[in-house]
């Protein structure tokens, strides 16, 4: 390997595509990845990591939805699959993923950052043989890039293998986007939220005869209550109720993301303001614009400026209609109106509620005044100056206070 | 073995942490000790923690969202330490149905039994330590055959968990919506007969009469998750990747259907009452109530209930509007919703988006 180190990686063709593939990578992927990483690692396991992904294929839009490990086995001194265990395995993750249908669409393992190794090819070449398929992509999981992730660039690369007129086979790199279902998204925002490390936690009312070596201590008690006050965001505050707590922490979920947009405005701003004075608008310079500008990027900052307007509805993006007080002239959107509607009925069910509560309420006084009225009733009529009433209002008033309060 | 090593040129580099990660080992002859052990048969409420991890956490909730309106179920592998579950991974059955189908654990067990042959095969020696499945829209408790499955789980494969996920509830509510549960034997009574299971004011009716009649028949257990060094550090590039879905998703549209279906059961509960509280009011009028102090507690008690369902909705789709305010005000700038009864839910939101607001207009500008 270590004259691939100096050279560009010979297996990497540079050759431009004839199609471009569409990939989308889903979070629960890099995740179990992730997980096998770690618990190859621990176990102290043999073997190298490899596994498969599952996912959607349709036409040239790949998905990467699912991953699992897999079982390996020796072939003519080349790591290849275990053919029986991964037919069987990958039938199992068919029968439970069938709407949508995922088949087999790449399969991972570890390598530097050069790219695919030549131990890849004969490895891939089992994985096309056992499908019958060539378009079967190879994820490569950079561990020595995780500790100097910038700028949200992910630890991997996408690789889909190529037939060369010289009968061997190339890999071309791909790129990909991710992509999160919604009960995806939730998951992995909880999961980011919530605090913790696996540390093995020991409860601090368990046998104490029954510790293991790797527990820490100090830890010990209310670790999981601690950890679930972090899960809601800042809760620390004391009597919250769950609802308000629940709008805490999507607050701030919404409060981060747009931290993080403006973050990304003022980085283009930035970037922007660096750039020398366009030659087109000062007709006087003669000098051209210097080699180093990215194009591309500042093609899509413009197209993207050109866009704005025109996804926002009329009566919001003309500078003239938000600027007078009165746009009684124009029109509201038809996005403006269904929002309007929305709002309105979600003031509805606010005020449907409040109503709600107002009748057990209402309900509740009467039950109460039923009380005392009777009672008074009673006092007049046997002439009991005393007693009774505060022990015949207490049984129904307790139980009142406590279901309502 | 020069292939081998041609392989794992990469694996050398450090990315985990034995301490920190610890959980994410597993010791053969330990669980073997603690098994033999079964300090749970002496203590119906041994197990007091349940830990998942990420990839399992993830795992169950998209699969509970993947069957929709019906019921998924899989299993849970992990282990156990002390009192607390550890759940590794997740795996997914291939049965699906309404409520009372869930339970075809005959359907499931070949497949089980071989993913789990297959699983060790591969190295993850781990056991079956629970199953779980999801309550579509009705919250996380145990039904009358979810006890009985459970208990029956727990006599001849313990220590075994179950574990509920509502996934249309962790969409409007935006987290998680997870309960785990363990069964008590037979003719053990809990101390205290509260009810153990959550969201209880928000059962629906057609499930209220099944929560209540199996309530005191199981408890939950406290559920929290863990994540290793390198999901954390996967996680934070992650977040650079979907916080955009975090501003444009909308609740209010995607859950519509939901809160349809929520508004309906309100109605039909607050008929029911209506209907008692008349028959039981009936001869003296208004609010007065005839039927003694009980009949009027259990009354009163219906009321709380829809009392609490409604303000559970308002509250959902106050959050829901919040969410589409925070992107008018983001993406909209200038034009500030009117109705006078919004003006207090846009408070909160004004300051945080002030910052997005400026930034927008000046890029335009």
């Amino acid at each position: 390997m270590a004259d691939q180190k100096a050279s560009p990686n010979p297996l990497v063709t540079t050759k431009a595509p004839e199609t471009t593939l569409s990939v989308q990578l889903h979070p629960l992927v890099l995740l179990t990845i992730s997980d096998y990483i770690s618990r190859h690692t621990l176990r102290q396991q043999e073997g190298p990591v490899v596994g498969a992904i599952i996912g959607q294929q349709n036409g040239r839009n790949f998905t990467l939805e699912h991953a699992f490990e897999c079982k390996l086995a020796e072939q003519d001194g080349n790591i290849v699959l275990d053919r029986e265990w991964f037919a069987e395995r990958i039938e199992q993750y068919k029968d439970v993923h069938k709407a949508p249908a995922l088949d087999l669409v790449a399969m991972f393992t570890m390598a530097p950052v050069e790219g695919p190794q030549g131990v890849h090819v004969p490895f891939m070449r089992q994985v096309q043989d056992l499908t019958s398929t060539e378009g079967i992509m190879l994820l490569l999981f950079h561990g020595s890039q995780v500790d100097q992730l910038q700028g949200g660039k992910l630890p991997i690369t996408l690789w889909e293998s190529v037939q060369e007129q010289d009968g061997e086979m190339r890999f071309r790199e791909l790129s990909f986007e991710v992509e999160t279902g919604e009960a995806e998204m939730i998951g992995v925002d909880f999961v980011a939220k919530g605090g913790g490390n696996a540390t093995a936690v020991a409860k601090a009312d368990a046998v104490p005869a029954a510790e293991s070596s790797r527990k820490d201590k100090s830890k010990g008690k209310g670790k999981a209550k601690e950890k679930e006050e972090e899960a809601d965001g800042d809760a620390a505050m004391g009597v919250l109720s769950p609802e308000d707590e629940e709008l805490i922490a999507s607050l701030n979920a919404k409060a981060n993301a747009i931290k993080m947009l403006n973050q990304r405005i003022n980085l283009l701003r930035s970037y922007l303001e660096q750039l020398p004075e366009s030659y087109l608008t000062d007709s006087s310079t003669t000098t051209p614009p210097p080699d180093t500008i990215n194009h591309t990027l500042l093609r899509s900052v413009q197209s993207m400026l050109s866009r704005v307007p025109l996804l926002a509805p009329p009566t919001v993006a003309h500078p003239t209609a938000t600027s007078s007080e009165n746009n009684g002239g124009l029109q509201p959107s038809s996005i403006a109106q269904a929002g309007e509607k929305e709002r309105q009925d979600v003031h509805l069910t606010g005020l449907l509620a409040a109503l709600t509560r107002s009748v057990s309420e209402a309900s509740n006084l009467g039950s109460r005044f039923h009380v005392v009225a009777k009672e008074r009733t009673a006092k007049e009529r046997s002439g009991f100056s005393r007693g009774g009433r505060g022990l015949g209002n207490v049984p129904g008033g307790v139980t009142d206070e406590s279901l309502f309060a | 073995m020069d292939t081998q090593k041609a392989w794992e040129i990469e694996n050398a580099v450090k990315l985990v942490d034995p301490t920190r990660d610890a959980l994410y080992n597993y010791n053969r002859e330990e669980q073997k000790k603690i098994t033999d052990a079964r300090p749970w048969r002496a203590n119906p409420n041994h197990f007091k923690y349940v830990r998942i991890s990420a990839v399992a956490l993830i795992k169950m909730t998209m699969h509970a969202r993947s069957g929709g309106d019906l019921e998924i179920m899989g299993l849970m592998l992990g282990y156990v330490e002390h009192e607390t579950f550890i759940v590794t991974d997740a795996l997914r059955l291939p049965v699906e149905g309404t409520e009372t189908r869930v339970n075809a654990q005959s359907e499931a067990d070949e497949y089980m039994v071989q993913y789990l042959d297959r699983s060790r095969q591969a190295g993850q020696l781990e056991n079956a330590v629970g199953w779980y499945h999801s309550h579509p829209g009705y919250g996380c408790w145990l039904s009358g055959i979810d006890v009985g499955t459970q208990h029956t789980q727990q006599m001849f494969s313990d220590p075994f968990l179950a574990v509920v996920i509502d996934p249309h509830r962790t969409i409007s509510a935006g987290k998680v919506e997870i309960g785990a549960f363990r069964t008590y034997p037979d003719g053990y009574k809990p101390p205290d007969s509260g009810s153990s299971a959550e969201g209880m004011a928000a059962v629906p009716m057609a499930k209220a009469a099944d929560f209540g009649a199996h309530a005191n028949r199981y408890y939950s257990l406290e559920v929290s998750h863990f994540k290793s060094t390198l999901d954390s550090k996967l996680l934070e590039a992650l977040w650079n990747k979907y916080w955009v879905q975090t501003i444009s998703s909308s609740p209010l549209f995607t859950n519509r259907e939901y809160v349809t279906h929520q508004i309906e059961d309100v109605a039909a509960k607050t008929r029911e009452v209506d209907g008692g509280v008349r028959m039981r009011g009936g001869a003296m009028g208004g609010f007065a109530p005839r039927a003694g102090p009980k009949g009027r507690k259990s009354g009163d008690e219906q009321v709380g209930k829809v009392v609490k369902a409604a303000e559970k909705i308002a509250n959902e789709e106050r959050m829901g509007l919040l969410a589409a305010m925070v992107k008018e005000k983001v993406f909209a700038a200038g034009v500030a919703p009117a109705s006078g009864n919004g003006s207090a839910t846009a408070v909160p939101v004004g300051g945080g988006s002030a910052g997005g607001d400026t930034q927008m207009s000046d890029v335009k500008a």
